[in-house]
């Protein structure tokens, strides 16, 4: 059964999950649209609505990611 | 009175070997003059001649060279022989200026990654067919990003290709040839990404795919060959963004990855599709709390 899950969320939601142990490195991170849910077997999990805010906390573990022209993000680069 | 004929067979002449030659247009956008043509390379050895449709040539050359046409601006054809390792556009130079490759002839000798080659060539509509050397390489990043192929020959297997993040990455192509495996392909992070593909070839495999990150974000992909499992990813993040796979299709793909797939704390993003019970159930192992994956789609079917 899955420990965390975002369904069908009112708009685009954004989230961070890690495991329990204290690794910086996110273990997930990624988007879920309204027509979508994600559900995930790791324990801890943070969750944006603001794209900024979640790019922010990203960049934090080093983390880059940006939005392309169709407005949908993508990885720049891991550090 | 009688007449002997004498006729006199001339030998056969031998065939031309394939030369790699490319179709310019001089004056649509570049750096160089709307006369002219820049061949842009990279670091390497390059040792290369060159001839034009309109009769200019080149001997010796060792790197870049810009071709002035006498006959003012307009199409015209270049042919090089020699050394010449990998053309280097990198999305820059005379990019706008290439039309069409017309031979590859023995372009790429030796030289197994061509990173970057053609990319940005947005008027680049088709590639020949004789792609024995491109079939052997091993690294093809960005290599046609953003150019506009329809199509791809159907010589085209990429056998060896090991890594091919946006290889193909908007590109116009909708379909890939039938033969085509990818079976090394270990990194495809975005090589199909905003691609028109609608259908992959049935021997697509990806048997030794690892990163799959937006590999086929935002794709028409529908359906998936039944020989690809993905039994060696580890990152499927953002894979099928965009992408409805038929239900049926995806929960056996769901099915596979719980079966065939060892790895564990995968990240997959299955798009808009839906599930069955079937799926659902392998589903929920994979996101349970031992196998620790995380999964994007577009929920059960009812």
């Amino acid at each position: 059964m899955a420990k965390n899950s975002i369904e069908f969320p009112a708009v685009e939601t954004y989230y961070i999950l890690k495991k329990l142990d204290p690794q910086a490195f996110p273990n997930a991170f990624g988007s879920v649209f309204p027509i979508q849910r994600m559900d995930s077997g790791i324990d801890k999990m943070k969750d944006y609505t603001n794209f900024t805010q979640w790019q922010t906390e990203l960049a934090k573990d080093g983390v880059i990611v940006a939005l392309d022209a169709n407005g949908n993000w993508y990885v720049v680069g891991e550090v | 009175m009688k007449r002997i004929l004498l006729f006199r067979s001339t030998p056969p002449t031998p065939p031309t070997p394939p030369i790699f030659t490319l179709e310019v247009k001089s004056d649509n956008a570049g750096t160089s003059g709307t006369d002219q043509f820049t061949i842009p390379t990279t670091t390497g050895t390059y040792l290369y001649d060159y001839t034009t449709s309109d009769g200019q040539s080149g001997t010796g050359i060792t790197g870049d060279t810009t071709i002035t046409f006498a006959s003012g601006p307009g199409t015209y054809t270049i042919s090089i022989t020699g050394t010449f390792p990998r053309i280097f556009f990198a999305n820059g130079g005379d990019k706008d200026k290439l039309l069409q490759v017309l031979e590859w002839g023995d372009y790429g000798v030796g030289a197994t990654t061509q990173t970057s080659a053609f990319q940005g060539c947005s008027n680049l509509t088709s590639i020949a067919d004789d792609v024995d050397n491109l079939n052997l390489i091993t690294v093809g990043n960005n290599m046609f990003f953003n150019c506009n192929l329809s199509s791809l020959p159907s010589t085209l297997t990429l056998n060896s290709l090991d890594s091919g993040s946006s290889m193909f990455q908007s590109a116009k192509i909708t379909s890939l040839p039938e033969g085509m495996t990818l079976s090394n392909l270990t990194n495809g992070s975005n090589m199909f990404r905003s691609s028109l593909l609608t259908t992959l070839p049935s021997t697509l495999t990806l048997a030794s795919l690892t990163n799959g990150s937006s590999m086929f974000l935002s794709s028409l992909l529908t359906d998936l060959p039944i020989g690809m499992t993905l039994a060696s990813l580890t990152n499927g993040n953002q894979m099928f963004l965009l992408v409805t796979i038929n239900t049926t299709r995806y929960s056996q793909l769901l099915v596979d990855l719980e079966s065939g797939n060892a790895n564990n704390s995968v990240t997959f993003h299955g798009g808009n599709s839906k599930y069955n019970a079937t799926g659902e159930t392998a589903r929920d192992i994979l996101t349970g709390g031992v196998r620790l994956w995380t999964i994007t789609d577009g929920g059960l079917e009812i």
